[in-house]
């Protein structure tokens, strides 16, 4: 058991309590034959299961008669069934709403291909029994989620679901959730996360918001707003009222705080802004342009640009101490700066050489090392979260594409190109990447997703127009 | 001009009379199916592969009994009451005439080959005399054992055929022949090439290994039974922990699970695949 506690709320108690669900008894999955030959008791299952591991121990030493080396797959979307979690009548539009949250989830990360319910054979009665997996594996699912939602004695409402692996027919995950019934949202996105770290081996990052900045208006007179959302697009909160110009939103990784730039009277400004309690602050006071900040990992830090000049260099400033310490001193523009995940180097862009381009170098600040070196200009490098990869914006040929390269500079690849791309931010999990795009025209920006790999590229639902998206880390 | 004209009219109409001639008599390609050749293909697996053995086995023995769902031996039937058997003439009369007058008339007439038909008449007409059990003395009181039709019936196995489940050591008592170490994958290219296709065709293992896929290569045990289904749950081999490992692995036991019926592979070679160490190994699939 493991207590959550859920950021972010601002009214009532949005506690999680997470419970394991114990996994059922074992089927016997793996001999599709029907027949109930291998229908045997629990107990005789544990005599087998001794006998069975005393002889893979004997077993193993030696090698089979035959070896065979599949070398090749067939990587596609997993089959996946999910049947409305059940729900006495008062819950049962909370159940559906759960699931199709789940479903919408899975299907936009590209990896699942959730299966139409209308082909279901077998009906959930029971969110506890052992389902029925030829019944599954006829209609070629592979995974199955149940789950139940009820509410509690005290009033929280308690989202339970297992996940099944219908082929091999075992248990593979199973939770129960205990919150306040208006955070069933969040549950639903948790549970996601657990799905897809079970069936990909990798975190997921359904349970993350995104701060972007909200534009509304005609072209000429465009108001821009701070808002925040879940991943999905739900949940769309205004932080600011629009009577400022604010830009390059960024959160903080551990603590519920964003910090952005923002043209207040004159000079813009880098502002630090509590989501829980809306209060904001400025960071620091600059005799110019204070722009394009970013949290350390730990939170402790703001890196960000100062102007001196015609020129700009980076600092970095405790937000403790307040304590300002410069990183760079040259005559060019250093600007947007991100540190690796593990706070020792940090990715920035700097025209030192001409034209802008991405350097790396120590936290501490030195000698940089310039990465990028293919045609046009490199700018808005951002370091993945997994720490494998920078994506960056590149402008060419007229164009605006987003790519990313190894943190040495190599394997570049270009995800996605067009009229104008810009700010990549990574998914708490570093497997997808969030920009926006502007198609040019009277049209306005809109945000989009795309998977490191360059596919799966989704639009993601804004009320308006939007830009500037940058993605959380995980909530829990 | 008129000149030319003719000569031009003349040297045309000689090209085209030529040609009526010439073309006209030119046959169309023959267009008759090749011939087939009749062609034995001899493996040289019959002869340079060494099955497990010992070398001082019956060479009869070289191909293996057909081991499983062996019929039971027919077995002399005793509970048939009218002894039948026991009298030799009936079964003389049926056989022995067939043959005996052979001898006789093949050397009157050897370049005369008999059809069937005098065969036959010559059949009838040795029967005709036939030894009589009257005039043998009787042992019992019995009334006559005349070969009676109605009783052929009797003859007949009325049990219904016994299968008897038998395992590969008790049928096969006797060693085949081979060498005590002898190794030889008779599975031949052809089953082993469908079993990886469709094992590929299933497997679908997590794109989070194309990081680093040398770490996530699962060798997974199958045992197979005679139906070509697993007989008993696929051991994982390999052992690892985190979360990507499990999804990897449990990404290949999904395939060795959804690939039955294992029915791409012969009976014949069920000693090479009934058990099998299948390595599911990603390196290649993304490109590492």
């Amino acid at each position: 058991m493991a207590d959550r506690s859920a950021p972010g709320g601002d009214s009532g108690d949005r506690t999680i309590v997470r419970t394991a669900l114990g996994p059922h008894r074992p089927g016997q999955g793996w001999n599709a034959s029907p027949s109930a030959l291998w229908r045997i008791s629990r107990r005789d299952l544990l005599s087998l299961g001794g006998a069975a591991l005393a002889g893979a121990v004997a077993g193993s030493r030696r090698a089979a008669a035959v070896t065979i080396d599949i070398t090749q797959a067939n990587v596609q979307p997993l089959p996946i069934a999910l049947p409305d979690f059940l729900g006495a009548s008062t819950d049962g539009e909370t159940a559906r709403a759960v699931t199709q949250v789940i479903a919408a989830n899975l299907k936009r990360c590209g990896l699942f291909a959730p299966i139409d319910p209308s082909a279901y054979i077998e009906k959930i009665a029971s969110a506890d029994a052992v389902p029925r997996y030829p019944d599954w594996r006829a209609i070629n699912a592979q995974a199955l989620v149940v789950g139940r939602v009820s509410r509690q004695n005290d009033g929280r409402l308690a989202v339970e679901f297992r996940l099944w692996d219908v082929v091999s027919g075992k248990q593979l995950d199973g939770q129960q959730y205990l919150t306040a019934p208006d955070n069933w949202r969040r549950i639903a996105h948790i549970i996601s996360d657990n799905i897809y770290e079970k069936l990909t081996g990798e975190k997921g990052y359904f349970d993350s918001r995104v701060v972007f900045i909200d534009e509304t208006g005609p072209k000429e007179r465009r108001v821009k707003r701070l808002a925040i959302m879940d991943q999905d697009g739900a949940n769309v909160r205004y932080l600011t009222r629009g009577d400022e110009l604010v830009l390059t939103p960024r959160f903080s990784p551990s603590t519920q705080e964003i910090t952005y730039m923002a043209y207040g009277q004159g000079d813009p400004r880098v502002y630090l802004f509590n989501i829980e309690t809306s209060q904001r602050e400025i960071v620091g006071n600059f005799p110019h342009m204070s722009f394009s900040p970013r949290f350390s990992p730990d939170g402790q830090r703001i890196i960000m640009s100062l102007q001196e000049g015609a020129n700009s260099n980076l600092f970095v400033m405790d937000l403790r101490s307040k304590a300002m310490t410069r990183l760079t001193n040259t005559p060019a523009i250093d600007t947007a700066p991100c540190y690796s995940p593990d706070g020792t180097q940090i990715c920035f862009e700097s025209d030192r050489g001409g034209h802008p381009q991405i350097y790396v170098m120590s936290a501490a600040g030195g000698p940089a090392q310039r990465i990028s070196f293919g045609e046009g200009t490199y700018s808005t490098p951002v370091w993945s979260p997994r720490g494998d990869y920078i994506a960056f914006t590149r402008q060419f040929a007229g164009k605006f594409a987003i790519g990313v390269m190894k943190t040495d500079g190599t394997g570049e690849r270009i995800l996605t190109e067009g009229f104008h791309n810009e700010g990549p931010t990574f998914a708490p999990n570093g497997r997808v990447l969030m920009f926006f795009r502007d198609p040019g025209g009277s049209a306005g920006p809109s945000l989009f997703t795309i998977d490191v790999t360059g596919r799966n590229e989704q639009r993601e639902p804004t009320p308006s127009f939007a830009s500037d998206p940058a993605w959380s880390p995980l909530l829990s | 001009m008129r000149k030319d004209w003719t000569i031009s009219a003349a040297l045309h109409v000689a090209v085209i009379v030529f040609g009526l001639i010439t073309f006209a008599s030119t046959r169309p390609r023959a267009t008759d199916a090749p011939e087939f050749i009749p062609v034995n293909i001899v493996s040289n697996t019959e002869t340079s592969q060494i099955t497990p053995g010992v070398k001082n086995a019956h060479k009869a023995a070289e191909k293996p009994k057909p081991l499983a769902d062996a019929v039971g031996d027919p077995k002399p039937i005793k509970q048939l009451a009218p002894k039948v058997s026991d009298k030799p003439e009936i079964t003389t009369d049926a056989a022995a005439p067939e043959h005996k007058p052979e001898p006789k008339k093949k050397p009157k007439t050897p370049e005369f080959k008999p059809d069937q038909i005098a065969e036959e008449l010559k059949k009838d007409e040795a029967k005709k005399p036939p030894p009589k059990p009257e005039d043998r003395p009787r042992k019992d009181a019995r009334p006559s054992p005349k070969f009676d039709a109605s009783q052929v019936a009797a003859l007949l196995d009325k049990r219904d055929p016994q299968r008897q489940l038998a395992t590969a050591e008790t049928l096969t008592g006797q060693a085949s022949l081979g060498a005590p170490t002898g190794h030889a994958a008779t599975l031949s290219q052809s089953e082993l090439g469908a079993l990886r296709a469709k094992l590929i065709s299933l497997w679908n293992p997590p794109a989070a290994v194309s990081a680093h896929p040398d770490q996530y290569v699962v060798t997974v045990r199958v045992r197979l039974s005679r139906d070509h289904r697993l007989a008993g749950p696929p051991i994982v081999i390999t052992s690892g922990e985190g979360a990507l490992f499990e999804a990897t692995r449990d990404s290949a036991v999904r395939a060795v699970v959804q690939a039955q019926p294992y029915d791409m592979l012969s009976l014949s070679t069920y000693d090479q695949w009934k058990e099998m160490d299948i390595n599911f190994d990603p390196r290649e699939v993304f490109g590492g």
